[in-house]
């Protein structure tokens, strides 16, 4: 299926992009299409609010707040945060399938 | 644009006696090689980063923080000689440390390479390497040959 995560973190310098990789590897072991945005100090690149809207299910793995948070309206989402997601991905890429029923 | 990496912020032989021990000491070779001006400053920052949660993975630590101690983004690397060095109960102790010292001005191409070591470090092979070499030289030309990790 296909996953959106968003990883975000205080300092936007190691958590966000470890936890990033993370997803990426644990979801695309999976079978899954894994598509992520990092809210990191580099600034941040969108993923478009369509691309959100046609995926499956959401993770956000995230200390502050997700920015442009209503592209993320009416979506099925897992919340974590990014210390989670770097030590056990695999408990989040589970839950996403639980969640998406699938 | 000066590398972040360098031969002389590179230790194999950290002996701490615990975290704080060995921030301050990696904040001290960072000042030693003329990055930063402010030793104390650096570890004041980590340590208030790290209240917050150091990320680490399979006895990888990344200690980091935003400070006004150091001039030039550095990444400080130290292997530790003792088992002293815990950043969470959980994960065990360190053996390797990343201290990532970025100054409050960064610009975007030093988060860049940044975030990209970050990702690396989520790599068994990259891990491997960094706990093998014995060479500071072999180990900077392995982190900033980031293109092909």
């Amino acid at each position: 299926m296909k996953i959106v995560a968003v990883t975000s973190c205080a300092t936007g310098i190691a958590h966000t992009y470890m936890a990033a990789e993370s997803l990426e590897r644990a979801g695309k072991a999976a079978g899954h299409e894994m598509i992520v945005e990092t809210q990191g100090a580099g600034g941040y690149k969108p993923i478009a609010r369509e691309i959100i809207q046609g995926a499956d299910v959401v993770i956000f793995a995230n200390d502050v707040g997700i920015r442009d948070l209503d592209r993320f309206d009416g979506c099925k989402i897992v919340q974590s945060i990014p210390k989670t997601a770097i030590k056990d991905p695999k408990s989040l890429i589970a839950q996403a399938e639980e969640l998406a029923g699938k | 644009m000066a590398s972040v990496f360098s031969k002389d912020l590179i230790t194999f032989e950290l002996n701490a006696s615990d975290k704080v021990d060995a921030i301050s000491q990696m904040a001290q070779l960072v000042v030693s090689t003329g990055r930063g001006s402010d030793a104390e400053q650096i570890a004041k920052d980590v340590l208030a980063r790290d209240e917050m949660g150091t990320p680490q993975v399979d006895g990888v630590a990344i200690p980091h923080a935003r400070t006004s101690g150091v001039s030039q983004s550095s990444v400080a690397v130290a292997r530790t000689t003792n088992k002293n060095v815990i950043f969470d109960a959980d994960e065990g102790p360190a053996e390797v440390l990343f201290m990532i010292l970025v100054p409050n001005e960064a610009g975007d191409e030093h988060i860049t390479i940044l975030s990209s070591l970050a990702r690396r470090l989520m790599d068994d092979e990259f891990t491997k390497a960094l706990r093998t070499t014995n060479d500071p030289a072999e180990l900077v030309g392995l982190l900033e040959n980031q293109e092909n990790g």
